[in-house]
């Protein structure tokens, strides 16, 4: 596979609660030779967040859609839908963006088997894959699917990463540490370049 | 097997539309991010995992270890 259209498009909450299954897959993105895009790795005010989202999609050939956090929530309860929105506008690229956007193609991952079937029963027919809320096995069922797409055996394994991933993560806090930065002050950029530069340092 | 890096870094090399930032043992390239750090300069931040690296061996090796 050449080295074009390989934007992957991460549709992912970005809260708390998620941030080591948010780092695993930004992690698993770049290590398998891609780039993570996301709606974060822009903060100007100026720029509409739907716009963006679109931008961000029309550039990605792939995407990463995690629609386990849909589920109700607040006062009155309610769902958020961003994440199965966002898949809606990938699949919508897909469907009608012609001979540029026809290629596209996306993992989609729950926490349970069969979940969605329960708010988005639409999708039914593609294959939906389960993490279980744990990052190592969102990695191997990630980087599997990165390998397959980039048709390349270089790419290695999902449990070879996932080890990888698992000193990174505890190297990590050391690496704020050195930087004085606390790790809700890191940045979507911050985070890909430690991610890219921790993987292929200057010798 | 080990993963270990080829020299790379700031002989960053121009393909197409990205830029490979390094090549890995195993040849996958890994490509420079789109967006920019907000707080730091790539140099502070490869200062900082070179710190984190000190008295490490091989990240497979650690984690072969740590899962016993």
């Amino acid at each position: 596979m050449s080295e074009s259209g390989r934007d992957v498009f991460v549709n992912c909450p970005f809260d708390e609660n998620y941030k080591d299954i948010f780092n695993a897959v930004v992690f698993t993105i770049f290590r398998s030779g891609f780039v993570a895009r996301c709606a974060l790795e822009s903060d100007d005010a100026a720029d509409n967040r739907f716009e963006k989202i679109c931008r961000i999609i029309d550039q990605c050939r792939y995407g990463v859609h995690d629609i386990s956090r849909t589920e109700v929530g607040g006062d009155p309860p309610l769902p958020r839908f961003n994440m199965p929105l966002e898949l809606g506008l990938f699949l919508g690229a897909k469907k009608y963006g012609g001979q540029k956007h026809g290629p596209k193609s996306c993992i989609i991952f729950d926490r349970e088997p069969h979940r969605y079937q329960r708010f988005i029963s639409d999708i039914a027919g593609q294959d939906i894959h389960v993490h279980n809320g744990e990052p190592r096995r969102l990695i191997v069922e990630l980087a599997t699917w990165l390998r397959a797409q980039s048709r390349s055996r270089r790419v290695p394994g999902g449990i070879a990463i996932a080890d990888e991933f698992d000193v990174f993560i505890a190297r990590l806090p050391q690496i704020y540490q050195d930087l004085a930065l606390e790790p809700d002050e890191v940045t979507f950029g911050d985070f890909a370049e430690i991610v890219v530069r921790y993987l292929a340092p200057p010798q | 097997m080990t993963k270990r890096q080829k020299p790379s870094g700031s002989s960053a090399k121009k393909g197409s539309n990205y830029t490979v930032v390094g090549k890995l043992s195993d040849g996958v390239r890994v490509l420079a991010p789109k967006s920019k750090p907000k707080h730091f300069t790539s140099e502070q931040i490869q200062s900082a995992i070179r710190q984190a690296r000190t008295a490490k061996t091989s990240r497979y090796a650690e984690a072969k270890t740590r899962r016993g």
